[in-house]
């Protein structure tokens, strides 16, 4: 392969892996991955009860439960199903990984072959 | 080889009978498995009303105080987090239940209750996981579609804040859980039961007079025979959930 395309490959692939990493990172280094969800939004969304009991003594003992998070979120391994919760750092940077890795080897395989070429000049034509 | 082929009309015969007398007794067979170990309830669990969003009284507890009703589809009644190799984390606003409030000197000591949280209710923010986790491997919805908590006495109750709108007391709730078609005894200590009178503030966000009941305590997967591969790695053995329910003296089906 040409130098060129192959530098092409490499960059690209870990292009796509720093940023699947970058977005993993971003949004919380979760495990799986996370979608937001209505019923998250409306249990989320203030209804004004918790106003109505905070400072009664209610919480005193313990503090009330925190939101859950409802935002999507890349996790680092896909969820074992088969659907969108496959999609995680690992499905999306393994492959580009795999890519760089191959389009590396490809070159130092193909430079012991291609060594020092027989100068052509050296084949005996003489005029 | 003649007298074990006799032998099979024998034993299905036997089998038969024994069938036929415990589907007499009432005994389901689907409910023998996981209710093995079952701690025999009171009474029956409390039949949900025809528009789903409340929990039929029983008569002796309905005249036995004032009766608040759960408030399905608003902020968030239970919580639960696991912490094992990953932190795994669920929410649910569909509890439907009542609780009945004790004699007017001590609010708190409250004469009975009951709450049943849909299993498939239950998000996490991931689907395939809330699939999981009501499937069969784990909490079982299409078996035991509810975990019901049902309170049976109220001990220890001690006054705690108060002012002129709301009135708290801290006390140990005494009762029963059922999760995954076993039932087991429950005490939970420093649970928190708060009082708060109808008024404009309050006829903004719901009507009635209110109530909440909020208690944090661990639950123990193997208790209640869920078993599972990944407890104990992936998902903590013990569970933390989180009850707060908010409950008011004018049923879900009449509130705006």
């Amino acid at each position: 392969m040409r130098p060129f395309p192959r530098i092409l490959i490499v960059a690209c692939s870990l292009l796509i892996v720093a940023q699947a990493l970058a977005l993993c990172a971003a949004t919380g280094w979760r495990t799986f991955t996370r979608f937001p969800q209505p019923e998250i939004e409306e249990m989320n969304r203030s209804t004004g009860l918790y106003a109505l009991f905070e400072g009664t003594g209610a919480f005193d003992n313990s503090p009330a439960a925190p939101n859950l998070d409802n935002r999507f979120a890349l996790g680092l391994i896909p969820y074992p199903a088969f659907g969108v919760e496959a999609i995680s750092v690992l499905t999306v940077a393994g492959p580009a990984a795999l890519v760089a890795l191959a389009a590396l080897l490809a070159r130092r395989r193909a430079n012991p072959r291609s060594g020092p070429q027989p100068s052509t000049s050296a084949a005996g034509i003489t005029f | 080889m003649k007298t074990a082929y006799s032998a099979r009309p024998l034993t299905a015969l036997v089998a038969a009978a024994a069938f036929s007398l415990l589907l007499a007794a009432g005994v389901h067979p689907a409910r023998m498995q996981a209710g093995a170990v079952a701690v025999a309830s009171a009474r029956p669990d409390a039949e949900p009303a025809a528009s789903g969003k409340s929990l039929v009284v029983p008569d002796k507890l309905a005249k036995a105080g004032t009766v608040y009703h759960a408030m399905p589809g608003k902020d968030k009644q239970i919580s639960f987090t696991s912490k094992a190799s990953e932190t795994i984390e669920g929410q649910s606003n569909r509890v439907i239940g009542f609780a009945v409030a004790g004699p007017t000197d001590s609010p708190a000591a409250l004469k009975g209750g009951e709450w049943h949280l849909p299993v498939d209710s239950l998000r996490t923010g991931n689907p395939a996981q809330e699939k999981h986790l009501a499937g069969a491997d784990w909490l079982d919805a299409p078996k035991n579609p509810n975990i019901v908590f049902r309170i049976t006495e109220v001990k220890e109750v001690k006054a705690g804040a108060a002012d002129d709108k709301s009135k708290s007391y801290t006390a140990t709730l005494v009762g029963k859980m059922s999760l995954h078609g076993v039932t087991k005894d429950l005490t939970i200590p420093n649970s928190t039961i708060t009082f708060r009178k109808a008024s404009a503030e309050t006829a903004k966000t719901a009507k009635g007079d209110l109530m909440l009941i909020h208690s944090r305590f661990p639950v123990k997967l193997s208790d209640y025979g869920v078993k599972n591969n990944t407890i104990g790695k992936k998902v903590a053995e013990e569970i933390k959930l989180d009850v707060t329910f908010y409950l008011s003296t004018v049923p879900p089906e009449q509130q705006s």
